[in-house]
């Protein structure tokens, strides 16, 4: 019998296993290698999936503190100190509060899923009473508004009692007015809409004051070209004490609430993109040149505003003085144009064009009590294409097509040497043109159905 | 001779080695297999990305429509069948909508979306 090797036999015991060992580790690694990649797609999606969960949430969150401040007929101050908060399930559930933004109030939100969170934020005015159905509303109680000339109007005219309207035209021209689609309907309760200012008083004050009497400032004047914001602040200031400038600036605020403001002027140009829940507060004047767009910021000057070189502008622009719309720039809706008035007699001049497009609500506070002698007003300049609802404590003076609602103390006609008044010839007002109902600023307080104005893009 | 020797030298495997290392192979195999069919089970990105657009689709038609009721239906799509199913909180002019995507023949729940309507 032949002797058998056993220290050779030793040698290669288990060499199967071995290479069993090693197929297996090459097949655990390859099943590892797609058990990870299966995982990670499937954590993608899920957190995905929790994300839009928790977006959903957030406008649940939205709908539901509508809900309640109209449900509970809350003023503006409740408004703004509510805030709600839902657990809709053991992983569900949304966070609201509310805050004044400009002429409307800021409402955001934040739904919570598993772990995902996402914000909705949105801007909340007043919608608007049946009136503004109407193309005309002459609410001055002391002159008869006359409608003369060339004038065409399509849709109602809202006059008090007394008014000179059709068929009992003065002045020249008076055979080829036209009124279509529409009716003079002659009312005694037509009134001025009581403004209350004491929202935007108080936001501007406040605003303002930051400016005027800073904590800390950057000394001198300043050009950005470029902000690298923190996403994880809530909110992020710049003060400079004397001029600020902002050159081809590309900013969205995100999740986040950014102001700008300069103790003196600040221009903004060379094709700047800035968007979201900005706000830009210049002690005396912002100019908006050079391309420049903005979306759903505020802007926010005592001297004037002034937007113009083809920029685009969508959001609030508010001046105690001019805001001046001009050389081929657009304001698009939603945006809102306030020049207000809280206590002095200066003048007040809200002017579109000449050469621009507008779909802004206008609104021209004046509660000076200087009676017929001031000539605050809104002006429609030549060439100019103005959609959308202009409301005057005083004057309004159409020289360009208006779609939409002129509402307003007196219309202008001024022929020298006389003087008239509250005349309405050589125009074309076209209610029927304006396809968007504008929500009002919260200043208009018999109003009290709120709605949407702006929904943010939150990312 | 020495050429012999050599081809001695080179003996096959042993049955126990066989025997052992088909176990391990085996037991390892089948591991793999249990976790790779669980792995199917409970991560299958694309039945959950029917069931997430799914989900959304309705949300979205029922945030759009004026109609509010509960309802019930069975898709099929990619021959997976899916549960939707509309159930409607009323809370007066507030409607709470919830809309939840199931596998058909298990009931699991796939995805489930909350949100809420003000309807003046």
């Amino acid at each position: 019998m032949r002797r058998l090797n056993l220290n050779k036999l030793r040698q290669k015991k288990g060499s199967a296993l071995i290479s069993v060992l090693v197929v297996l580790f090459i097949l655990l690694t390859a099943f590892f290698a797609v058990f990870s990649f299966a995982l990670s797609r499937a954590a993608i999606l899920e957190k995905e999936i929790n994300s839009t969960r928790a977006s959903y949430l957030a406008d649940a969150g939205i709908n539901r503190f509508l809900y309640e401040i109209e449900k509970d007929s809350l003023t503006i101050d409740k408004i703004i100190s509510k805030k709600l908060s839902e657990k809709i399930s053991a992983d569900e559930k949304y966070a609201v509060s509310a805050e004044p933004w400009g002429g409307y109030i800021l409402i955001s939100s934040e739904g919570m899923a598993r772990g995902s969170e996402a914000a909705k934020k949105v801007l909340i005015g007043l919608m608007p009473n049946k009136d503004l159905n109407a193309a005309i509303i002459n609410c001055g109680a002391n002159y008869p508004v006359v409608i003369a000339g060339r004038t065409k109007i399509t849709g109602d005219v809202i006059v008090g009692p007394g008014s000179i309207t059709r068929g009992t035209i003065e002045g020249e021209a008076y055979q080829d007015e036209e009124l279509t689609d529409g009716a003079i309907i002659q009312r005694a309760d037509v009134t001025k809409p009581e403004i209350d200012n004491k929202p935007i008083k108080e936001y501007l004050s406040s605003t303002i004051e930051k400016v005027a009497f800073p904590d800390d400032f950057i000394i001198g004047s300043s050009v950005i070209t470029d902000l690298d914001i923190p996403r994880k602040d809530t909110s992020y200031i710049i003060r400079v004490e004397d001029n600020l400038e902002l050159k081809s600036l590309n900013l969205e605020a995100g999740n986040v609430k950014i102001s700008l403001m300069a103790g003196r002027n600040i221009t903004i140009g060379d094709s700047c993109h800035i968007s979201g829940t900005i706000e830009i507060i210049a002690r005396n004047s912002i100019i908006i040149d050079g391309g420049s767009y903005m979306s759903g910021v505020i802007l926010a000057a005592e001297d004037s505003i002034v937007i113009k070189g083809g920029s685009i502008f969508s959001g609030q622009a508010l001046c105690n003085k001019t805001i001046i719309i001009s050389k081929n720039a657009k304001a698009l809706y939603p945006s809102l144009l306030y020049a207000y008035d809280f206590d002095d007699d200066e003048e007040r001049t809200i002017r579109f064009g000449p050469d621009i497009y507008s779909e802004a609500i206008a609104v021209l506070n004046d509660v000076s009590q200087i009676g017929y002698s001031g000539e605050s007003k809104i002006i429609l300049d030549t060439n100019s294409i103005v959609c959308g609802y202009l409301y005057s404590d005083r004057y309004i003076d159409i020289r360009s097509v208006l779609l939409g609602i002129a509402h307003s103390e007196s219309f202008w006609y001024k022929k020298e040497p006389t003087t008239y008044i509250n005349w309405l010839r050589n125009v074309v007002i076209n209610r029927n043109r304006l396809d968007f109902m504008p929500v009002l600023p919260v200043m208009f307080p018999n109003q009290n159905r709120y709605a949407i104005f702006t929904v943010y893009e939150v990312s | 001779m020495g050429a012999i020797n050599l081809l001695k030298d080179r003996r096959g495997l042993t049955i126990l080695e066989v025997l052992i290392a088909s176990a391990v192979f085996m037991i390892g195999f089948a591991i793999m297999f249990f976790l790779l069919s669980e792995i199917v089970g409970k991560y299958s990105a694309k039945e959950k990305i029917i069931a997430y657009h799914l989900a959304q689709e309705y949300m979205e038609n029922s945030l759009a429509s004026d109609e509010f009721s509960n309802a019930e239906s069975v898709e099929t799509n990619s021959n997976i069948s899916f549960k939707i199913k509309r159930e409607i909180i009323d809370m007066g002019q507030l409607k709470g909508i919830r809309v939840t995507v199931s596998r058909e023949k298990t009931g699991k729940l796939l995805v489930s979306f909350y949100d809420e309507k003000y309807i003046r």
